[in-house]
């Protein structure tokens, strides 16, 4: 286990690299000179020269390319060039909202689809499914940003239940779970049909399987069957789809972060996006690439965890 | 004695896309309480379909006719709630393959625990307690460390004593063994036939233990059942090997073994012909095609299943009373 915990962090830190790496490629390969962006277009060439040997870009290419990286890697994320702050702590302030607003999102994305799915897959072609299967898939369909928009306009605009931008007063939980509702359950909505879908599929394969007749053979209840033994084998595709979906999901959050007007990475790197704002930009995709990573890395140790088979391979 | 089990014209119809496949016709048979009733047949013959149906474990577009009575009471006109209250408590069973019959995530203590579900009178160290005895009554060494490990972690041999500890745990009147051994391999199977034998000994009920291998009838059951293609062709005590099955097919089985050859024999005996095809209209006896006895009045009138000596049944119009 600890071998395979190690492996997997080194796996992990090295995608990171490669990552890194490319990242500097395409900033790069992005036409507008930084200096320019930075100090404004009455700039005089004397100054945008003292910028770049400050910054570092009058250096070869491939020398810029491995002190970029060597930087990133030992956790140093450059300077904001507007207002002169750290990017790691910039990113560091707003990193707690991102998270948490993704975790929501998860937990009650995770919470209603187990329970769609194992309604589904206890009773396959019935009402409730065939509803379910039309409704998520339509769901799925819509992207997460329409979703935030039109529950905003709903559920904030209209009906007033919920606040409309902002993460809430600092120091007040209530305020803060309050103004989180709207935004995890807008991007949480498509997770919930496309998770119980998974859950359904697989609850029919296994529903179908020996051990299942075998407690059925000893009179245990369909129910009982479904949520003490087949919900820990159904349960293991779930996480590998929210590991590698998290990329999706983070996506879904920025922009919601930015419909919501909420402070977090996404509003972050937007705000950086449209002032060429470059060492933000590069801050926010490198944490958002780790916490990807780390999710990764998450479930897959959960799925060593849940599965005695894919433990005995570690 | 009074009949466990008893089947009367008991019959079972699949609907298929196919239109509708009688999987099971006219099966008239009891079980006796203490009573070890092997029943054999070629594959497809309805043996393992006759067990699910015992269990009331059968797919949702089986019809049942005829009935099946378990202690008076018809099994298959109870509702789906009364049936799921026998199973595990009076009916249990072995399953054939051991390797899929248990959870491959839950360790096999808590898994023999939860078979144990309606004894609401012990508590759950008791049924942990109970699982550990039976684990070692059943010849398992070390049943402290099998009660934490996982199916995969087990041999095939061990799974099967594993599954056979579940049903005991159960305390049954009546035991459906499906093929327990089919699945192992030769040794393995020895050990785990001398383990059912012990487990008779052990069951206050009665078994009925499908098998297509007949030496281990002989040795081990009070009477046989010859399945064919859904039906009952016969049904004989089993005091003195098999002297007393006279079917044709039962006959053609028997020459069919392969514990019957002598050792120079350079031919293997089969029975020419197939299986006949459930969903062509039944006419005549089902085993007239391949039967070397038939005549003209076989292929067109079905025989019934008549008694013969004192408990034994025949369902042959060529082979007298």
């Amino acid at each position: 286990m600890i071998a395979y915990l190690f492996r997997r962090i080194g796996l992990a830190l090295a995608i990171l690299v490669v990552t890194v790496s490319l990242l500097f490629c395409v900033i790069h390969a992005v036409p507008g000179d930084p200096a320019s962006v930075a100090l404004g277009p009455r700039a005089t060439a004397a100054m945008k020269a003292e910028f770049r040997a400050e910054m570092g870009l009058d250096r070869p290419v491939f020398v810029q390319f491995f002190m970029f990286v060597g930087r990133v890697m030992t956790g140093d994320l450059g300077t904001d060039v507007l207002t002169r702050q750290p990017v790691a702590r910039l990113v560091l302030d707003v990193l707690p909202n991102t998270m948490v607003l993704a975790f929501a999102s998860i937990l009650w994305a995770v919470v209603a689809a187990i329970g769609l799915g194992l309604w589904c897959g206890l009773y396959p072609n019935g009402w409730a499914d065939r509803l379910i299967g039309v409704i998520s898939t339509s769901i799925i369909a819509v992207p997460t940003f329409v979703v935030a928009i039109y529950s905003l306009l709903i559920f904030a605009v209209q009906l007033r239940w919920f606040p409309a931008i902002g993460a809430g007063k600092s120091g007040d939980p209530l305020s803060y779970i309050h103004h989180l509702i709207l935004p995890s359950f807008a991007v949480g909505l498509g997770w919930v049909g496309y998770l119980a879908r998974i859950i359904r599929a697989a609850m029919l394969d296994v529903m179908s399987e020996n051990h299942v007749r075998t407690y059925r053979a000893f009179g245990v209840s369909d129910t009982r069957i479904a949520l003490r033994f087949v919900l820990p084998i159904v349960i293991v595709p779930v996480i590998s789809v929210l590991g590698v979906g998290l990329g999706t999901l983070l996506s879904g959050a920025v922009l919601t972060e930015i419909v919501f007007d909420r402070p977090g990475l996404g509003r972050l790197a937007y705000d950086a996006v449209i002032s060429r704002n470059y060492p933000v930009v590069t801050g926010t995709v490198v944490v958002t690439a780790s916490l990807y990573l780390f999710c990764n890395l998450v479930a897959d140790l959960c799925l060593a965890r849940l599965s005695p088979d894919a433990r005995a391979k570690l | 004695m009074t009949a466990l089990l008893e089947l009367r014209n008991f019959c079972l119809t699949l609907e298929t896309p196919d239109g509708p496949l009688d999987v099971l016709r006219d099966i008239d048979f009891s079980i006796n309480k203490g009573e070890i009733v092997g029943v054999v047949g070629e594959s497809g013959a309805g043996k393992s379909t006759l067990a699910n149906a015992i269990l009331m474990l059968l797919p949702p577009r089986a019809v049942a006719r005829g009935s099946m009575l378990f202690n008076g009471r018809d099994l298959h006109a109870l509702s789906p709630r009364e049936q799921r209250a026998l199973r595990g408590n009076g009916i249990a069973a072995v399953f054939q393959d051991p390797f899929t019959a248990f959870n491959p995530v839950i360790p096999i203590g808590k898994q023999l625990v939860e078979f144990q579900h309606w004894r609401r009178d012990l508590d759950e160290e008791t049924r942990w307690r109970k699982a550990h005895d039976m684990l070692s009554r059943v010849g398992l060494t070390d049943p402290g460390t099998r009660m934490w490990q996982y199916p995969r972690q087990l041999s095939g041999g061990v799974r099967q004593r594993v599954g056979i500890a579940a049903a005991l745990l159960t305390d049954p009147m009546l035991l459906i063994a499906d093929e327990p051994t089919t699945a192992l391999d030769a040794t393995t199977e020895a050990q785990i036939i001398e383990l059912l034998r012990e487990v008779r000994l052990m069951v206050d009920g009665a078994i009925v233990f499908v098998t297509h291998d007949l030496g281990l009838v002989s040795s081990f059951c009070d009477r046989v059942a010859v399945m064919y293609a859904g039906e009952l062709l016969e049904v004989a005590p089993v005091d003195s090997g098999f002297s007393a099955l006279r079917h044709p097919y039962s006959q053609a089985l028997l020459a069919c073994d392969p514990s019957q050859m002598s050792p120079g024999d350079r031919h293997f005996p089969t029975i020419a012909g197939q299986v006949p095809d459930l969903r062509a209209p039944r006419k005549g006896c089902v085993f007239a095609p391949r039967c070397g006895m038939s005549d003209d009045d076989c292929r067109h009138q079905t025989p019934p299943l008549r008694q013969v000596a004192a408990n034994g049944l025949i369902r042959c119009a060529k082979v007298a009373a």
